[in-house]
C-alpha cells in the first residue's frame, strides 16, 4: 500500500513529468520428458497404484513364521502394558519394569487379519458389506480383487478369506496416468517503469503463467498453484487458480540520493558469490512451482525467487565500502504441487501448512551485508540475516476429522474406531491366544488397568493436538505398508521412526495402537511391519498430514573475491576470479527422519568455492566464459534435507526372497535405519560458448554430487532478431540409486525442454 | 576566399611527402596549432583548395551536392574505402557541407580551453602513461594537440574520451541486417566520469577526489530491448594504462552485481552489435595494452565534423539511406576536412584477439575520431566505427554551456561488419527509452548515481 500511495503522490505531483516505459515477452515452455515414466510420488506415476501387496506378518505369507514373530509390546511409565497384551505380560515370569521396552509378547501377525492391500481396499471393503471387526462398522479391514482381503467380509467366500490375491488391481491400475510433457506452458510477462523524479522510479513486473502440461496427459492432476498462506494465494501479491497464476514478482518504488539507495515494495534481493549454489544467497524463499530448478542454469534463481514486501536501504561510503540491508515480511518457499511433473512430496501425504504459517506470517527477515572492496584485486564481504527459515521444517501435522467424506477413525472422540471395538467388544479373546476381555463396552476395563478410557488431547489453543490427536486419516488412495516404506525411505527420511513419531508423539494414535493394542515402541523391522500392517488390516488405508515450521535462525557469512593478474596476458592464469563464501547457522534446525515435532538441531556450515574465466581459445569464436564451483555442506543436502537421512532402505532388505520370511536383521534395532552421509559436496562446471554476434551459444553445465549422480544440462540458445529468441536445453540426470545423493531424487526429471520467446 | 598562393598539387605534394616521414606537425602552410591558437582558425594554415571541395574536386562537386554512386568515384581519394564500398555498392548516400574553420567549431568550449592552456606541459614517463612535466597525472585537454607519433594520437583519444568531465550519452541503436532489414534494437545508456583530466571550471580541480590514480569510471546499462533492459556494466580505468579496467556488471537473471574479468574485450555487448568494449571511441582499451603504434598516413579527408546535430528531427535522429531495405546508414553531411592523421595500432596485449590491427582517422585540427577500421587476424578490413559530431548549434537552436558558448559532442556513429553485412547504427539521441536524457556535463552526481555496484543495482530490473 505504501508503494501505491507513493506512486500516486508522484503521480498527482508530476504525472506530466512521468516517463514510462514497457516491455515485456510472451513465451512458450515445452518440457518433454525423456525418462519414460511419471514422477512416481505422483498418484499417476505410482508404481503401487495396481499391485496388490501381501502382508508380510500375515499368518498366510510364507511359512508362516513372520506371524509368529515376537515383537515388541507397551510398557507405560507406571509399568502397565496395553489392554490387549495383560494376559501376556501377566504370563512373564516377572513383572515388567516402569518403561520398559525390551519385552515382546506382540505376534507380529496377531492382529494383521488381512493378507493383502491395495488401492481402494478401505473403500471395497466398506461397499462389499463389511461391518467391521466387532460387526459395529468399524475397523472395516480392506479387500481387493480376486477375494484378497479382510475376514470381516460377511458374504466373501470362506475358501479364499485371508488367501493372498492374485492379479492386479485394476481398480489401482486405472489411477495410472502418463503425460509425456513435463510443462506445456505459456507465460507472458510485462514490465513497466515509471521515472517519477530524478531521484524517485517505480516498477512493475505482472507475469502470468498458465498450465497446459495436464491437456496432453491423463491420470490425477494436483492443484498446481494453491497454497493456503494468504487465502489461496502462494504468494502475498497472486491470484492464482488451480492452472494459472499471475502475480507480482516486482513492485517497489526506489528513491535516491547520492550514496543512499532506498527500495520499498514488493522485491527480490540477491546476495552471494556462487552461481546456483545458496550460501549468502538466504533473503528470499524459491518458488517451485514453475520449472522447479531445472530451467537453464545461467538463469539461476531469476524466476524462482519469491519476492517478499520489502525495504532495501543501502549506503555506499567513500571509501567504496557498501553497507546493504533489508527488512522483508516472511514468505515461505513454495514446493512443487503434488501431482505434478515435478512433486518431491509423496502424493501419499497430505501438506497443510496453514496453521504454521498463519504463526509466522506477517514476521520479518532481516538482514545487513558490508561488501569491502580492499583494493583493485580483493574484496571482502560480511553478511549477517535473522530470518524465518523460508524453506521450512517438516513434520506431521494434525489429520482432519473427516477425510474423503469419510469420518477419521483414527481422530480421538465419537468416531473412533479403537474406541468402537472396545464399545462394542463381543467377547473373549480377539485373536487366538489374546486376553480374553467379556462383552464391551470395555471402557471400564481401561479405566480399571489404570489406562484412559480415551486419548487427551492437549487442547489449551495447541495448533496441533486439539482436534484429532492423529496424524492420520482413512484415504482411498493411501499406501500399501511396503509402499508407504518405500517413499519414506525415498523422501530420505526413517520409515519406522516415522511411524514411531506417527504413533507416539499423536495421543489418539498412541492411545490406540499402545495403551489399547499394548504394540512396543517399533524398534525394529518386525516391529514396524505389525504395527503398520496391522493398522492397514483393522483401519484400511490411511494417509499421513505433515506440514512445514518455519523456525527462526541466524546466518552468519564472510564471503570474498579475488581476481588473478598475470604478466602473460595470454596465460590462463590471468584474469580468474576466485570466489568464496562460507555461511554459518547456528543451531539450525532440519527436519527430523521421524518427522518428529522434535527436530534436529545442528550448527550448519555451507561453503562455496568459485574460479570463473573468460578465455579465447580461438580468433575465431569470442571467449568462452568458464565456471567452476565446488560446495561443501556439513548438515544438510542441496535440497536442505539432513544428511543423516541418506541410504535408507526398502525393508525388503530384510525379508528373505525364498521362503519370505524375516531375516535376522528384522530383529535388529535400527538396522533399517539410514546410513547417513557426513558431508555432501558438489562440484559444478558450466560454459557457455557464443559465436562471433552472440546470435547463437551453446551452453553446457554439468553438476555431480559426489556421492554418486550427475545433471547434464546442454543447451542451445538462438536469438535471430531482438524480438524472438529461442531456446533448447536437456536435463539428464543419473542417481547412482543408493538414495545418497540430490540426483537420486530428481532422476525422474529427464526432460527435454523449449523455449519460444517473443519479446516486446 | 584564401589567396591561392600554390598551385593545385602543392597541398597534396606536401601532405604525402609527409606522410612518407610520419613526423612534423600539421598544417601545410604553417603550423597548424599555433596559427589556431593565435588566431582561432584554420585558414592560414592550409590552401584553399584544403578547405573547399569545390576547388578541389575542380568544381566537379560543391556544397550541397549528393555524394552516391554515381559520383563517388570522384572523391574516392577523399573516403576510407568502407565508405566507398558502402557508397558504391550498398547505396549509401551523404551530401556535401562546407568546411568549418574556426576552432571553436570543433572543440567543447572547457576542452579546447584546457587543450590551449596545457600545451606543451605533456610527457610519457618511462611506462608510456601521460603525465604533467612535474610528473603529475594529466591535467585536462588534450595533451598532445599537434601529435608526432602514433602513441601521441591515441593518448590524446584515450585520456579523455568524450571531452567532458561528465557525460550521460542516450544511445538508441538499430541493428540491419545483411538483407537490409531491422535485426535487432537497444536502447542503452552511456556515462563517463573523468576522474583525471577535468576541464569545467567548476570542477574541484583537475582531478577527482579519491579518485586521482584513475582515469575514468563508465557505466554503460540497457534500457531495452526487454531481454536485456536491466544489464549494466561499470568500468573501472585505472591511470596506468598498463592495466586492465575493472568490470562489475549487473545481469538481470543473476539479479546482482558481480564482478567479471575484462581482459576479454573483442565480443559485441549484445547479440548482433557490432560495439565491443574495444570499439568505444576508437580508444576503448588502455592504450598501453596495445602497441606499435605508427603514424601511416596525413591528407586530406571527406568527414562528418560539423553540423551533425539535428534538433529539428525527433529524437535528433537524422535521415537514414541506403543498404537493401533503404535504411543501413545515417544520412549525414560531410565535409572537405584538410588534412587526417591515419594511424594504427595492434592489439599486442591480446593474444587471443581476432583484431591484427585498428587503422584510425583523425581530424588534426582537433584530435577527433572521424573513422576507425578493424582488420581481421587475416588482416582483412573487418569493420568500421565512423562518427559524425559537432556542435550543438544550428540557426535556430543551441545547447549551450555554463558560460554561454555552444556545446559539442559527437551526434552518430556507423559501425559497418563489412564480412558479414551487418550494419550497427547508433544515435546519440535526446532520449532513449526509460526516462534518460543526453546531457554533457550535468549537475548530476554521476559518481554515486550511476559509478557504484549500489547504482548498477538500482539501474538493473
Amino acid at each position: 500500500m505504501a508503494v501505491v500511495g507513493l506512486l500516486c503522490m508522484a503521480s498527482t505531483a508530476e504525472v506530466a513529468a512521468i516517463d514510462w516505459n514497457v516491455s515485456g515477452l510472451v513465451r512458450e515452455e515445452i518440457a518433454y520428458s525423456m525418462s519414460g515414466r511419471d514422477n512416481e510420488l505422483n498418484l499417476r506415476g505410482n508404481v503401487f497404484n495396481d499391485r496388490i501387496t501381501p502382508h508380510y506378518t500375515h499368518a498366510g505369507w510364507g511359512s508362516g513364521a513372520n506371524s509368529g514373530a515376537l515383537t515388541s509390546t507397551y510398557i507405560d511409565e507406571q509399568g502397565r502394558p496395553g489392554l490387549f497384551q495383560q494376559a501376556g505380560v501377566a504370563a512373564l515370569p516377572v513383572a515388567p519394569r516402569p518403561g520398559q521396552t525390551n519385552i515382546s509378547t506382540v505376534a507380529a501377525g496377531a492382529y494383521t487379519f488381512s493378507p493383502v492391500n491395495c488401492r481402494h481396499g478401505h473403500l471395497e471393503a466398506r461397499s462389499a458389506g463389511s461391518r467391521g471387526l466387532v460387526g459395529d462398522g468399524a475397523m472395516l479391514g480392506v479387500l481387493c480383487p480376486n477375494g484378497g482381503g479382510s475376514s470381516f467380509i460377511p458374504t466373501a467366500n470362506a475358501a479364499v478369506r485371508g488367501a493372498r490375491a492374485a492379479g492386479i488391481s485394476a481398480q489401482g491400475a486405472a489411477l495410472d496416468g502418463d503425460n509425456p510433457f513435463n510443462m506445456f506452458n505459456t507465460r507472458a510477462e510485462l514490465d513497466v517503469s515509471a521515472s517519477l523524479t530524478s531521484s524517485l522510479a517505480a516498477f512493475v513486473k505482472v507475469r502470468v503463467y498458465a498450465d497446459g502440461t495436464s491437456a496432453f496427459g491423463d491420470g490425477h492432476n494436483g492443484d498446481l498453484f494453491g497454497n493456503p498462506y494468504w487465502g489461496r494465494r502462494s504468494t502475498l501479491t497472486e491470484f492464482n487458480t488451480r492452472n494459472a497464476v499471475l502475480d507480482l514478482p516486482a513492485l517497489y518504488i526506489d528513491y535516491h540520493d547520492g550514496p543512499l539507495w532506498v527500495r520499498l515494495g514488493n522485491q527480490t534481493i540477491a546476495w552471494g558469490e556462487a552461481y546456483f549454489f545458496r550460501v549468502m544467497d538466504v533473503v528470499n524463499g524459491l518458488d517451485l512451482r514453475r520449472h522447479l530448478t531445472l530451467g537453464p542454469g545461467g538463469e539461476e534463481f531469476k524466476d524462482q525467487r519469491v519476492a517478499s514486501p520489502s525495504l532495501r536501504v543501502s549506503y555506499t561510503f567513500d571509501n567504496d565500502w557498501e553497507l546493504d540491508s533489508f527488512a522483508a515480511l516472511f514468505s515461505p518457499t513454495v514446493v512443487p504441487p503434488q501431482d505434478s511433473a515435478y512433486n518431491l512430496i509423496a502424493s501419499s501425504t497430505s501438506l497443510n501448512e496453514s496453521d504454521e504459517f498463519d504463526e509466522a506470517r506477517n514476521t520479518l527477515n532481516f538482514g545487513l551485508r558490508l561488501s569491502m572492496p580492499f583494493n583493485e584485486h580483493f574484496t571482502l564481504m560480511a553478511m549477517y540475516t535473522n530470518r524465518r527459515n523460508p524453506d521450512g521444517v517438516f513434520r506431521y501435522a494434525e489429520a482432519p476429522t473427516f477425510n474423503a467424506g469419510l469420518a477419521n477413525g483414527f481422530c480421538a472422540g465419537a468416531h473412533n474406531e479403537t474406541n468402537s471395538l472396545l464399545s462394542h467388544y463381543p467377547g473373549g479373546a480377539l485373536t487366538p491366544g489374546g486376553t480374553t476381555f467379556p462383552a464391551g463396552p470395555l471402557q471400564g476395563a481401561m479405566a480399571a488397568a489404570g489406562l484412559d478410557a480415551m486419548p487427551r488431547l492437549l487442547g489449551h489453543g495447541s495448533r496441533t493436538l486439539d482436534h484429532c490427536g492423529s496424524a492420520l486419516a482413512p484415504d482411498p488412495y493411501a499406501p500399501s505398508s511396503t509402499e508407504f516404506w518405500h517413499l519414506l525411505a525415498r523422501s530420505r527420511l526413517d520409515p519406522m521412526k516415522a511411524l514411531r513419531t506417527a504413533v507416539d508423539e499423536w495421543p489418539a494414535t498412541k492411545w490406540s495402537a499402545r495403551e489399547v493394542f499394548g504394540f512396543g515402541r517399533e524398534h525394529n523391522v518386525a516391529d514396524a511391519l505389525r504395527t503398520i500392517e496391522s493398522f492397514h488390516s483393522l483401519f484400511g488405508g490411511f494417509r499421513a498430514y505433515a506440514t512445514r515450521e518455519f523456525k527462526r535462525e541466524q546466518v552468519f557469512a564472510l564471503g570474498a573475491n579475488y581476481i588473478t593478474h598475470s604478466d602473460d596476458p595470454g596465460s590462463f592464469f590471468d584474469s580468474i576470479i576466485i570466489r568464496g563464501e562460507v555461511a554459518v547457522t547456528p543451531h539450525k534446525k532440519f527436519t527430523d527422519l521421524g518427522l518428529s515435532r522434535h527436530f534436529i538441531e545442528h550448527n550448519e556450515i555451507v561453503s562455496a568455492l568459485i574460479l570463473e574465466k573468460f578465455h579465447r581459445f580461438s580468433d575465431a569464436f569470442p571467449a568462452t566464459y568458464m565456471v567452476a564451483q565446488w560446495m561443501h555442506r556439513e548438515e544438510s543436502d542441496l535440497f536442505g534435507r539432513h544428511l543423516s537421512g541418506t541410504e535408507s532402505v526398502d525393508f525388503n532388505h530384510f525379508i528373505d526372497k525364498t521362503t519370505g520370511d524375516f531375516k535376522p536383521e528384522a530383529f535388529v534395532e535400527d538396522a533399517a535405519a539410514p546410513r547417513g552421509s557426513s558431508s555432501a559436496n558438489y562440484v559444478v562446471f558450466a560454459f557457455q560458448q557464443p559465436t562471433s554476434s552472440l546470435i547463437w551459444r551453446f551452453d553446457l553445465a554439468l553438476m555431480v554430487d559426489v556421492e554418486g549422480g550427475y545433471l547434464v544440462q546442454p543447451g542451445i540458445r538462438y536469438r535471430p532478431s531482438d524480438a524472438w529468441q529461442w531456446d533448447l536445453y536437456a536435463n539428464i540426470i543419473e542417481g547412482d540409486g543408493r538414495n545418497d545423493s540430490v540426483m537420486d531424487s530428481l532422476d525422474f526429471a529427464d526432460e527435454m525442454f523449449a523455449r519460444l520467446s517473443y519479446f516486446f | 576566399m584564401h589567396i591561392r598562393r600554390f598551385d593545385f598539387d602543392y597541398s597534396r605534394r606536401r601532405l604525402l611527402a609527409r606522410s612518407g616521414a610520419l613526423v612534423g606537425g600539421a598544417g601545410v602552410l604553417q603550423a597548424l596549432w599555433p596559427t589556431m591558437a593565435a588566431s582561432g582558425d584554420i585558414t592560414r594554415a592550409y590552401p584553399d583548395e584544403l578547405t573547399h571541395i569545390e576547388a578541389f574536386t575542380k568544381g566537379q562537386i560543391k556544397v550541397g551536392d549528393v555524394i552516391d554512386a554515381d559520383n563517388i568515384d570522384l572523391v574516392q581519394d577523399l573516403v576510407d574505402p568502407i565508405v566507398y564500398q558502402e557508397v558504391k555498392q550498398d547505396g549509401r548516400k551523404f551530401f556535401m557541407q562546407d568546411t568549418p574553420t574556426a576552432i571553436e567549431t570543433l572543440f567543447p568550449p572547457y576542452f579546447l580551453d584546457a587543450t590551449l592552456r596545457n600545451q606543451g606541459l605533456a610527457k610519457f614517463d618511462e611506462a608510456g602513461n601521460v603525465y604533467t612535466r612535474d610528473g603529475q597525472p594529466w591535467i585536462g585537454g588534450l595533451p598532445f594537440p599537434d601529435p608526432q607519433s602514433g602513441d601521441e594520437a591515441i593518448a590524446n583519444l584515450t585520456l579523455s574520451w568524450g571531452r567532458h568531465d561528465k557525460a550521460i550519452y542516450c544511445f538508441p541503436a538499430e541493428v540491419i541486417g545483411p538483407d537490409g532489414n531491422k535485426q535487432y534494437e537497444y536502447d542503452f545508456v552511456w556515462a563517463e566520469q573523468q576522474c583525471t583530466g577535468l576541464v569545467h571550471p567548476d570542477a574541484p580541480g583537475p582531478y577527482l577526489p579519491g579518485h586521482e590514480q584513475e582515469t575514468r569510471l563508465q557505466c554503460i546499462w540497457f534500457t531495452h530491448t526487454r531481454d536485456v533492459k536491466g544489464s549494466a556494466f561499470l568500468s573501472v580505468w585505472h591511470y596506468d594504462q598498463r592495466k586492465i579496467p575493472e568490470l562489475f556488471g549487473y545481469l538481470p537473471s543473476l539479479q546482482r552485481v558481480r564482478r567479471f574479468p575484462a581482459n576479454q574485450r573483442f565480443e559485441p555487448y549484445m547479440p548482433g552489435l557490432n560495439l565491443y568494449l574495444s570499439d568505444a571511441w576508437s580508444a576503448g582499451d588502455p592504450m598501453l595494452t596495445w602497441g606499435n603504434y605508427r603514424i601511416i598516413h596525413r591528407g586530406p579527408m571527406l568527414a562528418s565534423c560539423h553540423d551533425q546535430w539535428r534538433p529539428d528531427q525527433d529524437n535528433w535522429r537524422h535521415p537514414v539511406c541506403g543498404g537493401k531495405g533503404g535504411k543501413s546508414y545515417w544520412y549525414v553531411g560531410k565535409s572537405l576536412l584538410p588534412e587526417v592523421l591515419v594511424f594504427e595500432g595492434e592489439p599486442v596485449g591480446y593474444p587471443n584477439a581476432p583484431v591484427s590491427k585498428r587503422r584510425i582517422f583523425v581530424d588534426v585540427r582537433n584530435m577527433n575520431v572521424l573513422q576507425a577500421i578493424t582488420y581481421d587476424r587475416r588482416d582483412e578490413m573487418w569493420k568500421s566505427f565512423e562518427t559524425g559530431a559537432g556542435q550543438r548549434r544550428t540557426a535556430t537552436q543551441s545547447i549551450l554551456t555554463k558560460d554561454g558558448r555552444p556545446e559539442w559532442s559527437f551526434n552518430w556513429l556507423i559501425s559497418h561488419d563489412i564480412q558479414s553485412n551487418r550494419v550497427t547504427r547508433v544515435l546519440q539521441g535526446e532520449k532513449c527509452r526509460g526516462r534518460w536524457h543526453t546531457a554533457l556535463d550535468p549537475e548530476d552526481d554521476l559518481l554515486h548515481d550511476y559509478m557504484t555496484e549500489q547504482a548498477l543495482r538500482r539501474l538493473g530490473t
